[in-house]
């Protein structure tokens, strides 16, 4: 791992012990890797795709942000 | 290069249509996302609301078909990693940022840095876009 994080020293060492830990757990690296194939059926891939296109997926997310500034991009 | 990614392009992949980068990410060094995207992807898709409207599209559906949908988008494939609690508060806890960070953000950047991963995201947040910049974190606006 190597590229331009900017930690301060404090930060740097409590993301050293957080990477030996998710090492430890067996949460990183991954141990399934490849290719991900969707299990859902291709009328409903269709339609949620439909739903993200056309935003509806933007509007309940909007709604959820409001409803909890803690889910909101902003 | 890991990759961390929204909601939406979490639900993009899970629907079976990752956008070019990301899938090959996926295949190469893998790609995470975080307990509250996940979480606000389920509250989108499961909730009342606006999401209702997906489930009303759903109703096209035949039954069996819809309860399948519903199951499998409550959980997280393995192929696709998320960090625990245990390994991401304390360095939530350790950031320092410019702007405050809600914790969908803070949780994010926290993974971010952990696996030293590219944030990758299909919708603009200045708040975590200004988060990455202040850590050295990439960030990817998906068009």
């Amino acid at each position: 791992m190597a590229t331009g994080l900017r930690l301060d020293p404090e930060l740097a060492e409590i993301v050293a012990e957080a990477r030996r830990l998710a090492a430890e757990l067996g949460e990183f690296p991954l141990r399934t890797g490849g290719s991900f194939k969707s299990p859902l059926p291709a009328d409903a891939r269709a339609i949620i795709s439909e739903w993200l296109r056309d935003g509806g997926y933007a509007t309940a997310i909007a709604e959820i942000g409001h409803e909890d500034p803690e889910l909101a991009n902003e | 290069m890991t990759i961390v990614v929204d909601d939406h392009v979490l639900f993009d992949v899970l629907a079976g249509h990752a956008p070019p980068e990301v899938e090959a990410e996926l295949q190469v060094s893998g790609l995470f996302t975080t307990s509250t995207w996940c979480y606000r992807l389920g509250r989108a898709i499961h909730g009342g609301g606006s999401a209702g409207s997906l489930f009303r599209r759903l109703q096209a559906l035949a039954p069996e078909r819809r309860r399948l949908v519903a199951n499998e988008l409550r959980r997280l494939p393995d192929e696709i990693g998320l960090l625990g609690p245990r390994v991401s508060v304390p360095v939530m806890i350790g950031l320092r940022v410019r702007r405050p960070l809600n914790l969908l953000n803070a949780e994010a950047l926290a993974a971010a840095v952990v696996l030293d991963a590219a944030l990758v995201v299909a919708t603009d947040s200045p708040l975590l876009r200004g988060g990455a910049d202040d850590l050295g974190v990439p960030y990817t606006l998906l068009s």
